[in-house]
Formats: C-alpha cells, sequence, structure tokens
C-alpha cells in the first residue's frame, strides 16, 4: 500500500470516526428527546389509565343500572343469538315462562311459540332478518312451560355485522293475554248484542252531527224500504222526514246538540212514500273530548199501536160529548120537571087552605109527601151536575143538628108508614147542638142515607143515632143509620158508591143510583168518612164520621135559657146595616137594641157610600140585592180602597156558585134569610172576633136587657108586616096587571122572609116557589093570583089580631 | 439537506472512481464540513459544491450527475425502504408521490425542503407531472423518475423540459409506448 493511499485512509478513518462522534452525539440527543417525549407519553397514558378507569367505573355502574332494570322489569327482555337461541331472558321472562336459566338458555326460540301458530311466526322473523329489518312489534301466542297459552306482544331489534349477518336480537315483550282475551271478549258480546239487536226488530241508525246517515241497520233499512247503500251519505231528515214534521225533529236535535238522550214519536216516510209512525229513543254519542259528534236512534214500528191509540182518542171524545149531552140533558131536565113540582107542591099547600073532608086531607098528606121526596131526587141530580161541572163547595155556617135530622125525617117519614116500617131517631146526645158546617149538603147526605135504608128494609125498623165525639182538637159529629134491610154484600160493598150502582137483587126498587155518589162527594167535601157493616139479610149499619165546630157550651146554656139573652156587649161597636126590607131592618133593629148595640140603617147603595164617606164602621150587614144595585158593588168598592171592614152578606140567595164569587170579591160571611137571632149574634161576633178592634170584645151580661117575652117579638114583626105588606102588595097587583114579571120578582123576593118572621112559613115556601119559577122563567098568573090572595088573607087576618 | 443524500452520492462515486475521488473532492471543496453521516443535516449548498467539483474533475455535465444520481438514489431507497414501493405500477407510484411518500418522509424529517409535484392522468398512457421547488434540481427529479420506470421494469417514455430559467419549475410527461 502507497503513502498516499495509507493517507486517503488514513483520513477516510478520521473522517468515519468524527462522523461516528457526530453521529453519537445526535443519537444521545435523540435519545434525550426520546426520554422527555417518553416521559410526557408515560403522564400522558397515566393520566389516560385513570380517565379510563374512571369511564370503567361509571360504565360499571351503569351497567348495574341497567341490569338491576332488566331485570326487575314487568316486560320480558332477552336476547336471541344468530342461530334463534337464547342468549340471555331476565328474572321476569323466566317466572312468566316457567323455565329456569340453564333450560332456556340454549332453547331455540320457536320452542316456546304455539304449535299452531310456530311455522307462521318463525317464518315472518326469518324474513325480517333476510331484509335485515332493523325492529319489528308482532303479537304472538306463546306456551310455557305447563304448557299453558299466553299472548306476548313483542318488540325486536336486531343488530347485524358489516356484512350483513345477524349478530343478535334483543326483545322485549309484554305478557298481554288479558288484552287479548278482553278483545275477543269484547268482539263476542259485540257479536252477540248485534245479534240480540238484529233479533229485536229495532230499527237502528247512527247519523253525525250534520244528521247524514252513517250506518243504517238492517232492521232500519226493511223498516224503510231502502237499502243500506241508497241511505248511507244521505240527510236523514230530508230523506226519512215529512215536510210537516221537520219543527217537531229539530227540537230533538238541538236537544241532542245539548247532549240530552230523548224519546219521542214521529212519522217516518218510507221509500214508497208511506207513513210509518215511529217511537224513536235517541241518544248523542261523544267523542273523547266529551263532544257531541252524532246521534244513534233506535226506531220502533208503532204505526198499528198509534191507529189503535187514534181509534181510542176518537171513541173517548164521543164517550165524552155523549156524557156531556147526557149532563146536559139532566140538568135541564131536572129544571123542566122541578118547574112543575113546584107547581104541585104549591097547589096542594093551596089545596090545603081549602075545607077538606078528612079522606081528601089524607090524600093530599100523601101528595104532599111524594111531592117533597121528588124535590129531594131532582135536587140530586142537580147537585149530580154541580158536582161534576165543579162548581160544588161547602157553606159553612151555624145550625142545629138536631133540626137537620128531623127535616129528613118529616120528608121520608111518609115511605116508613106506607111501608109500616119505624124510623126512629135518637136525638137526646145531640139535643141542642148547634154546630159550624154545610147543613144542605149534611141534610142531602141523610137523605139519601136514611132513604137508602128504608128503601131495601121491608120490614123491622129504621134508627138513627147521632153524637158528638169530641177529640183533641176537633170535634166529629158521628150520625149511624142502622136498618134491619136485606144487607148488603162484599162485592157490592166495594161498587155501591159508583153512580148509577144499585144492588140488582132488588130490581123490584126504583131510583136514579146517584144518591151513594153524591154522599160520597159530600161526605169528601166535608172532610168527613162513611163506613159500613152489612151482612146479607140480617142489614146494615152506616156510620157517618165529620169534623164539626160545636159552638162554645157556655154560649148554648145561655142560649137554652134565653134565645136573645147572649152575654155580649156589642155597645163598643158601630155597625152598618145596609137592607131596604123594612121588616128585616125592623127585625135587625129591635135585635140591636136588645143587645144595646148601635147600629145605623141605610135603604140602599147611595146612602151607604154616604155614611162610608164620614164613618167607619166596625162591621157591614149588607143585603146584597138593592134598589139601585148589587151589594156585590160595595164590596168591591170598599176592599179596593184597601179596608178589611169586616162584611156579612144577608141574602135569600141559597145558590152556591153567587155566595163563592162573593166570598171571593172579599165577602167575609153569609147568613141566608130568614135567619134567626143567634145566627146574626155569632156571625158578627165572630168577625169582629177576627177584626183588629177584637180586644174591645167583652161578655159581661149583667146590663143585658133581655126582651120580656118571645111574644114580644112576635108583635113586633107583625106589627112591622102590617105597616110594610100593604104597599109591596100595591106593587104586586100594578106587576101583575101589566105582566111585569121583573118587577114582580123583585116584589116577591121581599116577601118569604117576612112571612118567616110572623110564622107563616108555609106561605114563604109558597112565595119562594113563585119566585123560583119566575127565575126560570115561568109565570103562572093564576098562582100568583092565588098567592096574592093568600097574602093578603094573612095581612088581613094580622092586621085584625093587631087591634 | 438530509445526510443521506451526501453519503449515497459519496457511496456512488467510490462504486464508479474508487474512495480516492472521493477524498480528492472533500479534500479540495471549499467549505464543506468534509465528514457526513446519513442521519444528519447539512447545508444544500455544500452538495452543490460538491457536485459542481465532481462534474468539472470527471468533465461531465452537472445536468447529467444529477439524473446519474437520482437513477442511485432511487435503486438505493427501493432497497432501504420497499413499503413504499408496493404500488402496482410506475403512474399509480407517482401519482402517490406527494401524498403516500412526501408526507412520510416529513413524519421522519420536519425539516426536510421536498419538491412538490403537480400530477395529472392525461390518459390512460400519459402522465403529466409538473415540478415545483427551489432547489432547481429537477434532473435529480427526472434520474429518480428513471429509477422508478426501471424498478417496475415497464416501457415508458419520459419527456422532460424546464419551464423557466431558474429551473424551479419543470414539466415531466410519461408516456407508455404502445
Amino acid at each position: 500500500m502507497s503513502d498516499s493511499e495509507i493517507d486517503i485512509l488514513r483520513r477516510r478513518i478520521e473522517r468515519e470516526i468524527k462522523a461516528r462522534k457526530e453521529v453519537e452525539q445526535l443519537l444521545e440527543r435523540k435519545s434525550l428527546e426520546l426520554w422527555e417525549a417518553n416521559q410526557k407519553l408515560r403522564q400522558t397514558n397515566e393520566e389516560l389509565e385513570l380517565k379510563k378507569s374512571n369511564l370503567e367505573e361509571a360504565l360499571k355502574s351503569i351497567e348495574l343500572e341497567y341490569q338491576y332494570m332488566v331485570e326487575n322489569l314487568n316486560d320480558v327482555l332477552y336476547k336471541i343469538g344468530p342461530l334463534g337461541t337464547f342468549t340471555y331472558v331476565n328474572a321476569v321472562g323466566k317466572s312468566i315462562l316457567g323455565y329456569d336459566e340453564s333450560t332456556l338458555l340454549g332453547m331455540h326460540f320457536t320452542q316456546l311459540l304455539d304449535v299452531d301458530e310456530r311455522e307462521n311466526v318463525a317464518r315472518e322473523y326469518y324474513d325480517q332478518v333476510k331484509k335485515q329489518v332493523e325492529k319489528s312489534y308482532m303479537q304472538i301466542p306463546v306456551r310455557d312451560s305447563q304448557g299453558k297459552l299466553m299472548w306476548f306482544g313483542q318488540s325486536v331489534s336486531f343488530r347485524y355485522n358489516a356484512e350483513g349477518m345477524l349478530v343478535e336480537g334483543i326483545v322485549v315483550a309484554r305478557d298481554i293475554t288479558e288484552v287479548v282475551h278482553a278483545r275477543k271478549a269484547l268482539v263476542d258480546s259485540e257479536e252477540k248484542y248485534r245479534g240480540l239487536i238484529e233479533g229485536m226488530q229495532l230499527g237502528i241508525m247512527e247519523v253525525d252531527i250534520n244528521g247524514v246517515i252513517l250506518k243504517p241497520y238492517r232492521w232500519f233499512c226493511d223498516m224503510v224500504g231502502y237499502t243500506a247503500e241508497e241511505l248511507i251519505g244521505q240527510v236523514a231528515d230530508d230523506l226519512l222526514l215529512f215536510e210537516e214534521d221537520q219543527k217537531k225533529m229539530d227540537e230533538q236535535t238541538d236537544n241532542r246538540k245539548d247532549g240530552l238522550a230523548g224519546v219521542y214519536e214521529i212519522r217516518v216516510k218510507r221509500k214508497d212514500g208511506s207513513a210509518m209512525w215511529a217511537a224513536i229513543s235517541a241518544a248523542p254519542y261523544f267523542n273523547p273530548q266529551g263532544e257531541v259528534i252524532g246521534t244513534i236512534g233506535v226506531h220502533l214500528d208503532i204505526t198499528e199501536q198509534k191507529k189503535l191509540m187514534m181509534q181510542l182518542q176518537e171513541t173517548k171524545a164521543e164517550v165524552e160529548r155523549a156524557r156531556e149531552a147526557e149532563r146536559t140533558f139532566f140538568m135541564n131536565m131536572s129544571h123542566e120537571i122541578r118547574t112543575p113540582m113546584n107547581a104541585v107542591v104549591g097547589m096542594s099547600h093551596l089545596l090545603s087552605q081549602t075545607q077538606l073532608t078528612g079522606e081528601q086531607n089524607g090524600f093530599l098528606t100523601d101528595l104532599i109527601s111524594s111531592s117533597r121526596i121528588l124535590q129531594g131526587l131532582i135536587s140530586n141530580v142537580l147537585d149530580v151536575n154541580k158536582i161534576e161541572s165543579g162548581d160544588f163547595s161547602p157553606i159553612v155556617a151555624p145550625f142545629l143538628v138536631s133540626d137537620c135530622i128531623d127535616e129528613v125525617l118529616k120528608t121520608l117519614n111518609y115511605i116508613a108508614q106506607s111501608k109500616g116500617l119505624h124510623l126512629s131517631a135518637e136525638l137526646e146526645p145531640i139535643s141542642k147542638v148547634r154546630v159550624e158546617s154545610d147543613k144542605r149538603m149534611l141534610t142531602q147526605i141523610l137523605f139519601n142515607l136514611i132513604g137508602n135504608a128504608l128503601k131495601f128494609t121491608e120490614q123491622g125498623t129504621v134508627t138513627v143515632k147521632a153524637q158528638i165525639e169530641s177529640g183533641n182538637r176537633n170535634d166529629s159529629l158521628l150520625i149511624e143509620v142502622t136498618d134491619s134491610g136485606i144487607g148488603i154484600s162484599n162485592e157490592a160493598q166495594e161498587k155501591m158508591f159508583e153512580r148509577h150502582y144499585r144492588a140488582s137483587e132488588v130490581s123490584k126498587t126504583s131510583g136514579s143510583g146517584i144518591g151513594l155518589a153524591i154522599v160520597k162527594e159530600f161526605v169528601s167535601k166535608l172532610n168527613g168518612t162513611l163506613s159500613l157493616e152489612s151482612e146479607v139479610g140480617k142489614g146494615t149499619s152506616v156510620s157517618l164520621v165529620m169534623p164539626v165546630q160545636v159552638l162554645k157550651e157556655s154560649e148554648q146554656q145561655e142560649r137554652d135559657k134565653n134565645v136573645f139573652g147572649p152575654k155580649i156587649t156589642l155597645s163598643a161597636y158601630d155597625i152598618l146595616l145596609v137592607e131596604d126590607n123594612k121588616v128585616n131592618q125592623r127585625y135587625v133593629q129591635h135585635l140591636f137594641k136588645h143587645w144595646k148595640a148601635s147600629l145605623h140603617v141605610v135603604d140602599d147603595l147611595t146612602n151607604a157610600r154616604g155614611f162610608l164617606k164620614d164613618n167607619s164602621p166596625d162591621l157591614i150587614l149588607l143585603d146584597m140585592q138593592l134598589p139601585d144595585g148589587s151589594g156585590e158593588e160595595l164590596v168591591t168598592e170598599i176592599r179596593s180602597r184597601g179596608e178589611d171592614v169586616p162584611i156579612v152578606a144577608l141574602t135569600a140567595s141559597a145558590y152556591s156558585g153567587q155566595r163563592e164569587k162573593a166570598m171571593s170579591m172579599g165577602l167575609n160571611a153569609y147568613l141566608t134569610k130568614p135567619f134567626e137571632p143567634n145566627d146574626l149574634k155569632e156571625v158578627i161576633h165572630a168577625q169582629l172576633r177576627r177584626s183588629v178592634h177584637s180586644q174591645a170584645l167583652q161578655t159581661t151580661g149583667a146590663d143585658d136587657d133581655p126582651l120580656t117575652s118571645d111574644a114580644e117579638f112576635v108583635q113586633l114583626m107583625r106589627t112591622t108586616f102590617c105597616e110594610e105588606m100593604p104597599t109591596i102588595l100595591e106593587k104586586l097587583s100594578l106587576a101583575l096587571k101589566s105582566d111585569d114579571t121583573k118587577s114582580l120578582a123583585f116584589e116577591l123576593h121581599k116577601i118569604p122572609p117576612m112571612l118567616d118572621l110572623v110564622g107563616e112559613s108555609e106561605r114563604a115556601n109558597q112565595v119562594r116557589e113563585l119566585e123560583d119559577q119566575l127565575s126560570a122563567g115561568i109565570f103562572i098568573r093564576g098562582l100568583h093570583t092565588e098567592a096574592y090572595g093568600s097574602l093578603q088573607e094573612v095581612l088581613t087576618r094580622l092586621a085584625k089580631s093587631e087591634t | 439537506m438530509k445526510g443521506v443524500v451526501f453519503t449515497e452520492f459519496f457511496e456512488m462515486i467510490e462504486a464508479k472512481h474508487g474512495y480516492a475521488e472521493v477524498d480528492r473532492l472533500l479534500r479540495e471543496t471549499e467549505d464543506v464540513s468534509g465528514h457526513y453521516t446519513s442521519v444528519g443535516t447539512y447545508d444544500h449548498n455544500e452538495l452543490v459544491r460538491l457536485m459542481l467539483g465532481h462534474a468539472a474533475h470527471m468533465q461531465v455535465q452537472l445536468e447529467d450527475l444529477l439524473v446519474a444520481f437520482g437513477k442511485h438514489l432511487l435503486a438505493h431507497f427501493s432497497k432501504a425502504y420497499p413499503d413504499f414501493f408496493r404500488s402496482p405500477n410506475v403512474f399509480t407510484f407517482l401519482r402517490g408521490i406527494n401524498e403516500a411518500i412526501h408526507r412520510e418522509v416529513l413524519k421522519l424529517y420536519p425539516d426536510a425542503q421536498l419538491p412538490h409535484f403537480d400530477i395529472e392522468d392525461v390518459s390512460d398512457t400519459e402522465l403529466k407531472m409538473i415540478y415545483h421547488s427551489d432547489r432547481s434540481m429537477s434532473h435529480l427529479g427526472l434520474g429518480l423518475i428513471y429509477g422508478v420506470i426501471s424498478y417496475f421494469g415497464e416501457p415508458i417514455d419520459v419527456e422532460h423540459a424546464l419551464d423557466n430559467e431558474s429551473g424551479s419549475e419543470a414539466t415531466f410527461i410519461l408516456r407508455i409506448r404502445a
């Protein structure tokens, strides 16, 4: 090797050494850098480790939570591997399915399916996986370990890998067995009811809120003759309603919109145009918000019933008309009969005034009795009609019970005698008992009860017993009518108070058959009761119990001593009498003088008005028929001024309709002429007691100045009669001559009270009958001439005795 | 400039002319460090001076030296970094030069200054590459391209043209022979 080569090599080695050192320095530097980087990395790594462990901790707790949730879920949760075997089942799933974990894991999901559905369900899921469906929901039938069938509603989430292969299926399933059963039950029940409804022949139709037909059921279609297709979409009212019924339907529709159900009847127009009467039960139905969205109507064909009902209504109207006609007939006929009856009675009385043989007198007595009975019967007929027309109510006034019974017995005694029956009354317990009630009604009741007892008794006795039963608050009048007649069967007892019902076995007895119906009506009007005890063949006992107001015993005792001696001082009161009849004026004046009370008397309305302008009486006694107008006018005037002074009407008119009218105008009480002194005293007493001045009412008695005798009073009345009568007779004569029936009636009206006061009751009745005739439009001159004659005769007789 | 370029330059000279030429260059060229390691980094101008000195001494064109060096360098790369050479053909390899190769180089040597290529597929058989680099060493690039063609053994012609005077931009057109 040459020196140059050695130099080159030496230089090369030097260069290599330098390079190596450079590299070593570089390496050292790089190593340091590496170490530093490593340190940083380690630090970073530690931080990462910490973070990781934190995350792992968090993950673990989340996993625990999930596991807890999954295990405690009410739903079944399981996982299925790619081959369809269970890889996980939660606790609920195990308990519901009834398998333990080791059995389940490894089972294929199809093993749990109901055999019938196994293939279908499996195929469906395979299809889903094939199409890589991600989520699905199905209801599947499942058998548990005991073979019990359950229904699962299950949601499956499928997970696939990158190659599209199924990794797993996560399934949440819920036991919906009950829901499925309930739904099936619902469907079954719907089927059942649909069948039921179809079978019931009820036409059902559903319409929406606008009345458009949504669903017509089969029977409805049959009813109206349309097919379902023809009906659906049509407006029900337009298609099925007659125009004139639209308004009625609109009312119903409005109700439905308010949510109200209803049942109504309406005509439905069939396809052929004919009408079907339907009873419709319509009910609104609601959406879940509670708003009305339509109506369900159930239609029942009532055409036949409707026809029948219309016929019935027509028949009923005919019956009503017939009854009305019958009533009118009775009313008219009774009036027609009463008028000649009055003539018969009147003539009989006239006849009795003539010279008769003993035999003739006997005949006449029979005649009078018979005509009285006939009058009673006619009254019955008239009363029934009044009851039916509703214008009948009790008029309460004081009277003696014994008087009432006596009158009835007097009238009916003729029948008893003619049949050879013993008619008697035990009136001792009520002798002189004065009660407040409706005397006319009680008379009519007794007339019928006793009349019936006589009618159905062939031999033996008819006994009337009367007594007062004192109760805590009210007193009762008890009257018992006992006979020894044929008796009444139980069946008949039930029917006997119906109108026109009569004991059929007694066909030989005659009668209108309305008597007991009237009795029943009157007893109920008087708040009384009737009871009946009877035995066929042995007799009957009818008991009447009715509440009455018995007047005080002290007053009664006083009255027993002296009818004119009430222990009452009316001196503290101003009382006005408005009365044109002089006899009545005298009568009342006399009574007041006796009571030491002041009485102001005026003749007519004009004078009454004048007096009332300057005075305020405590009570007014008012005649209702005055020369210058009706007493009603004055009552109206006084009441319209707001004055509540008691007003007592004095009237001859007994017609209750007029009374009620007057009472409703503001009258406080009524007295029918002729009234007895005590009647007047009691009414005044009662009215003053009610009025605001009642505290001034005093009963002393010490300063009473009783009349010396009845005779004195009678004498006074006679004198008055003799003074007044000539004028009246003169006017009567004039009226008769000029056929002025109006004046005649006016004058006649004054006479009966005057006759009553002088003890000429028979003639008073005679005049009243003439009055009745005139008011019925009947004027028999002969009777009036006769009456005129007999009045003159009375006047002459009384005038003679005056002197 | 990366040390590997210097060491490979000397490897090439030693292989062709013996270490004496390397020794001469290192002794006679001014301002060079005189000793290099492949992992070091040295001034680019040192390489230029060494190349000019060698070319002058050998009486060859610098461009030809650069092309030859490019071929040598590519052969070295293909042996040292076979992973970069898995592409199926020349065009695929070259298309990935910016992203696949230079990016990896930069990871290891963040201070390396690498040329940039705009690459355009003209047709299935023609690829156009435009060189950008302040080093103005497109002939080194040409040598490298030849090396690649040779490595893949494909029949491809290369046209090379400078696009400006400085040579900082140049165009290569590669055509696959029919």
